[in-house]
């Protein structure tokens, strides 16, 4: 390419003693050659890749480019992609759909809508089906519903935009905008960031852990160090020897700092926990009683021999968006308050019980 | 026992390069044709990439011959989402892919014609690098783009993307 230039270069030179006519001419054909050999000789899928790469303002800088970017920029791949990628909330008709799939196929798992059944006395429960199955019918229909396009697929991108508007609000009233939080994905991946704790002043890691059958279940894990004290010196020195051994991570695991957010700020108040600490998750699943079936246990799939135990539970009182919770409320109770107030602020929420605030809970900011 | 470990690869030019059987098989597409035709002294035709472009491919898998195999099929879905995320490019494959933007078009073309998914993944992630924090003005120049809407679809646009003016 780098030769050809050259060589048109020096041709427009020579036409351009010649004749000035001449030479726009062929600067118009390089022109045109040099367009023909651009961007869109890509074939599609390459294309697509390509724009899988990009973050939405890039995106929605390149739909006003021309046409064929237009179309890229509007893929519904992508912007699956990037609803996953940022943990959009596919609110209302989606869980409405699915609550209506759930009660409809009877079966075995505690679902949704089984475990709201369990407040309810059987009246309510009818009227709660009939309302629910009133909502699917209508909230699926194209017209009404912008997030269904007309071959009631979801509008991922219409979805991508709700969604960052909606915590646009949220962060210019003050609530965490937590929208560039990097998300990893994959279990494995939690293992990675674990080792990441060595790494001094690593504020907040956020984890979205999905496998096969749970997709679209979201589970946060923050892991959060402890800063600018002894301690924490202290603590990343035992949680790199427990990184290294199995036996210290067990003596240390009422230490080990892995903070847990519960968000489900969807209307059915599905919450996963997911703890090394099994009896934080139980004494959690047994104050809001709802499915306290560890249903998956993960532990080979992260470090050392942290047990680590995965719990649905339904919440039943009238909840925030987020609640974070201190996974260990052992030892940072007592030395964490004076410590590390500053991140452990919520701390003071962190006793499970029936009656707690949650709209005094202090969110830390990510 | 003598196993054959070179495999000749012919471009569309006719230009012929010898390769180890393992750098060869970074493409998968050159993994299941030797697969399939088993050790044979013949060139393989490559009638979709010129022998510059071979070159260079020849090079980045030479420099990536002792990578981890490419993830089987079933595989390839669930490290997709991660992998496409992550942005960091080493070192050597960023001298490496530092090229005129046509060279790099048809390497990206090679390399998925080939079946070479590090290396479209690099070239994608280049491309997208060049884009990324570009308005459309800069971006059709980057590329040579021709704006074909008309005044009316560009002010539709404007109004679609109203949502993301703040961002």
């Amino acid at each position: 390419m780098q030769k050809d230039n050259t060589d048109d270069q020096s041709s427009i030179d020579a036409i351009d003693k010649n004749s000035e006519f001449g030479m726009q001419e062929l600067k118009k054909v390089t022109k045109a050659g040099k367009k023909k050999n651009q961007l869109w000789k890509l074939p599609v899928e390459v294309m697509l890749l390509i724009f899988k790469n990009f973050d939405f303002k890039t995106l929605i800088a390149t739909s006003s480019v021309n046409k064929q970017f237009n179309n890229f920029s509007n893929d519904q791949l992508i912007w699956k992609n990037l609803c996953q990628l940022h943990d959009v909330n596919l609110e209302n008709s989606i869980l409405k759909k699915k609550n209506f799939e759930v009660t409809s196929n009877s079966s075995s798992t505690i679902s949704n809508f089984d475990i709201d059944r369990n407040v309810l006395n059987e009246k309510d429960f009818k009227n709660t089906w009939e309302f629910n199955f009133n909502e699917i019918f209508f909230d699926s229909s194209p017209s009404i519903n912008p997030l269904i396009d007309d071959n009631f697929q979801l509008n991922w991108k219409q979805a991508f935009i709700n969604d960052y508007l909606k915590k646009l609000k949220n962060s210019k009233s003050g609530r965490s905008f937590n929208f560039y939080t990097p998300v990893l994905k994959n279990l494995g991946k939690l293992k990675q960031t674990i080792a990441e704790l060595e790494k001094p002043c690593l504020e907040c890691e956020k984890i979205k852990l999905l496998d096969g059958k749970r997709q679209n279940r979201n589970f946060h894990v923050f892991l959060q160090n402890f800063k600018n004290d002894a301690a924490s010196k202290k603590l990343n020195r035992n949680r790199k020897n427990a990184l290294s051994s199995a036996k210290e991570t067990n003596r240390l695991s009422n230490e080990f700092d892995l903070v847990l957010k519960l968000e489900n700020p969807r209307s059915d108040y599905v919450f996963h926990t997911f703890t090394s600490n099994c009896e934080l998750g139980k004494k959690f699943v047994k104050d809001y009683s709802i499915d306290s079936s560890p249903s998956i246990n993960t532990k080979n799939n992260l470090v050392s021999n942290s047990e680590i135990f995965l719990w649905d539970a339904t919440i039943t009182n009238s909840m925030p968006s987020s609640l974070y919770l201190h996974h260990s409320k052992i030892k940072p109770l007592k030395n964490g308050i004076q410590n590390e107030k500053k991140s452990y602020c919520f701390v003071k929420e962190f006793e499970l019980n029936k009656n707690v605030n949650f709209e005094n809970v202090d969110f830390i900011r990510m | 026992m003598v196993v054959s470990s070179k495999v000749i690869l012919s471009s569309s030019d006719a230009q012929s390069f010898t390769v180890e059987k393992k750098v060869a098989e970074r493409s998968i597409l050159l993994k299941n044709m030797l697969e399939d035709i088993g050790d044979s002294e013949e060139p393989i035709p490559l009638p979709n990439v010129s022998g510059k472009v071979l070159k260079k491919v020849i090079e980045y898998c030479e420099h990536h011959k002792d990578d981890d195999p490419a993830p089987a099929e079933e595989e390839r879905e669930v490290f997709d989402n991660a992998r496409s995320r992550n942005d960091e490019i080493s070192e050597w494959d960023g001298t490496f892919i530092t090229c005129e933007n046509e060279e790099l078009f048809e390497i990206i073309l090679a390399a998925n014609y080939l079946d070479i998914k590090p290396l479209l993944d690099l070239g994608c992630k280049t491309v997208a690098n060049m884009i990324r924090g570009k308005n459309a003005e800069q971006i059709r120049e980057l590329f040579n783009i021709e704006n074909d809407f008309t005044p009316e679809e560009e002010e539709q646009i404007r109004r679609e993307n109203e949502w993301a003016v703040d961002a």
